[in-house]
């Protein structure tokens, strides 16, 4: 039996006997190192799941949306952006890639006598590539479909389609505004780009120039645009919109890019992190110093236990380790609960959000580190004490 | 040969708020290997304060202490504990104990903190047990012991690591007749065997009857006692080698 054996079985009886006292102080404990490995966990997890939203479009990719103008709000008829001028777009700013213009209408859809509700879509073949499509049955729309009355339906609607059972879509047609279109393809499973407002599920694709044929009125509304990695987005943005307002009369547009939407989501998450990371500091002040009151009414309690231990030969070395060893164990109890309380709240909030929850195992790990480096600090100042005891002071009975 | 205490006009000074208080006064004392020396007094006269400085509890504030030999006022507090550990085993009145560790753990701690083996310790603890008759209690807390059975405890702890000076402070107070006499005798076999000082603060007059020299402590000054009744006697000198 070692004087390191001695002070942890001295440890392990004394917070046994002080369970009471240190209860409060571990739960406070507890609390800011759950707390803060959530607040750990969650900056990780959302970092990754905002870059995985746009892993497979890239950060590249910006959108342009039409606003309310001048032009609108004086009763003159609204700036129409058509397919031409958008097409010509890739040629006025040499940075953009590709270019998706997006009409969009919710309509009556008619099929095999039942009629209903869903969102059709105007698209051209950049948008499956932009939004990494694929089909389950029959094939995608292409350029070469431009005017074809053909229509490719989301996952979701396929089912309502089907009515529940497995018939055939490929080759049917369906009725939009009296106007007869043929199913040519089916969607699988589709999760659009981060910056598109729609479920793709739920939605019937046609070629663009068909859409604005069939629904009149029908006009772009959304101009989704991949630029080269190395071009700032918000200098395309600039150029894209002085490009179409420069052609279009009036035209009010609003851009957003992935790279601004990231940077918007880790500023919130930096906002989250921080209001996580003061309660997480708060509650570990709180059981910090719970353990430091806890330990110093114990020095006061054994003062003759303290005194005794010298006499015999325990150097102040020795009854400072004492109330360390003391201080650190009961905090590694706090760990030992806190950790797992932030890992089940992290796995909470992730199964609520949608995240995909995967923790690295060095966040439990810092969680452990965090509780011992409290009970450092809380048991510094008691252990100080203890040990700057003078044994013929300690040994006196108190009164 | 070295005595194993040598005190040379030593003083022991409180202050207690503005007023300082002579606990001890130019204090001269040899006490021989293998010497034992009784210590009596009326309460508050500077007895406990003695033994204090004699263990290496307290420092003196004025005059030179050598223990075995050594001045102990050069020490620094760490080799104060070390020389304490090596050389004085401390029987106090109260028997205080380490609550949380059993009997044997008790009385092996001032030989693990000298630094023997966890092995070996336990296997002197255990040797001390048997030969005070405690082996059955070894096992037990503290709690769990009587008065008479801690105060054994205590002796056995003091005994163990073979110390150069025994400090006793009425060992035997709490203690019946036969019990006290028990331990009396063990501690004085023990301090005859190692040749061990033995020096003790007791009001008991069998204990002081067993001592070679008995010495009186009054308003801190040390004589040596009358034989027959215990006080001072009438050529006392504070002087006593």
């Amino acid at each position: 039996m070692m004087p390191f054996l001695i002070n942890l079985r001295i440890a392990a009886s004394a917070i046994r006997h002080a369970w009471r006292r240190n209860l409060l102080a571990l739960g406070g404990l507890a609390v800011g190192i759950a707390a803060v490995v959530a607040m750990l966990a969650l900056t990780v997890i959302v970092r990754r799941e905002a870059l995985r939203q746009f892993d497979r479009s890239g950060l590249d990719v910006l959108a342009l949306r039409k606003t309310s103008t001048a032009a609108n709000s004086a009763g003159r008829r609204p700036p129409v952006l058509d397919l031409e001028t958008v097409r010509q777009m890739t040629a006025a700013v040499p940075a953009l890639e590709r270019v998706a213009p997006l009409m969009e209408r919710r309509v009556a859809v008619s099929f095999a006598g039942r009629t209903l509700q869903s969102t059709l879509l105007g698209v051209t073949e950049a948008f499956s590539d932009l939004n990494a499509l694929s089909a389950v049955e029959g094939r995608l729309l292409t350029d070469f479909d431009r005017t074809e009355p053909h229509v490719v339906i989301g996952r979701d609607q396929a089912v309502n389609l089907r009515g529940g059972g497995t018939a055939p879509l490929l080759g049917r047609q369906i009725t939009v505004e009296g106007r007869l279109l043929t199913i040519v393809g089916v969607l699988g499973p589709a999760q659009a780009i981060r910056l598109h407002q729609g479920d793709l599920n739920q939605a019937m694709l046609l070629p663009a120039e068909t859409f604005a044929r069939v629904l009149d009125g029908a006009e772009i509304s959304v101009i989704y645009a991949q630029h080269r990695g190395d071009a700032s987005p918000a200098e395309v943005i600039a150029d894209a919109i002085a490009d179409l307002q420069a052609r279009v009369e009036g035209l009010g547009l609003q851009g957003t890019s992935a790279a601004e939407f990231v940077a918007e989501m880790q500023r919130q998450l930096r906002l989250f992190a921080l209001l996580l990371g003061a309660t997480g500091s708060i509650a570990l002040v709180l059981g910090g110093t719970g353990i430091l009151n806890g330990l110093m009414t114990a020095v006061a309690e054994r003062r003759q236990e303290i005194g005794l231990r010298r006499a015999l030969g325990a150097l102040r070395g020795d009854i400072h380790a004492q109330f360390m060893d003391e201080a650190v164990i009961l905090c590694a109890f706090g760990g030992a609960i806190g950790v797992p309380l932030g890992l089940v709240a992290t796995r909470i909030i992730t199964w609520k959000a949608g995240w995909e929850c995967h923790v690295d195992p060095v966040i439990p790990a810092a969680g452990i580190a965090l509780a011992l480096i409290v009970g450092a600090v809380a048991g510094f100042l008691p252990a100080f004490q203890a040990a700057r005891l003078r044994p013929v002071v300690a040994m006196k009975p108190t009164t | 040969m070295t005595p194993v205490i040598e005190l040379d006009s030593v003083a022991r000074t409180y202050r207690v708020g503005p007023v300082r208080v002579a606990a001890l006064r130019a204090i001269t004392l040899r006490v021989e290997p293998g010497e034992f020396v009784v210590i009596t007094g009326p309460s508050g006269s500077g007895k406990s304060t003695l033994l204090n400085l004699l263990g290496l509890l307290d420092r003196a504030d004025e005059g030179v202490y050598r223990l075995d030999g050594r001045d102990v006022a050069a020490c620094g507090d760490d080799e104060l504990t070390l020389l304490r550990n090596r050389k004085i085993g401390f029987v106090f009145q109260s028997a205080p104990m380490l609550a949380r560790l059993t009997v044997r753990e008790n009385v092996a701690v001032p030989l693990v903190y000298r630094g023997l083996a966890p092995r070996h310790a336990r296997v002197q603890a255990d040797q001390i047990l048997d030969r005070l008759q405690l082996s059955a209690l070894a096992g037990h807390r503290p709690a769990e012991l009587s008065g008479g059975q801690q105060q054994r405890v205590a002796v056995a702890r003091a005994l163990v690591g073979r110390p150069r000076l025994i400090l006793a402070d009425e060992p035997t107070a709490a203690l019946d007749a036969t019990t006290a006499d028990a331990v009396m005798g063990v501690v004085l076999e023990f301090a005859r065997e190692t040749n061990a000082a033995l020096v003790m603060i007791t009001h008991s007059p069998t204990d002081a009857a067993r001592a070679h020299r008995r010495l009186t402590l009054d308003a801190g000054q040390l004589a040596e006692a009358d034989a027959a009744s215990g006080e001072p006697a009438a050529n006392a000198r504070t002087v006593v080698a």
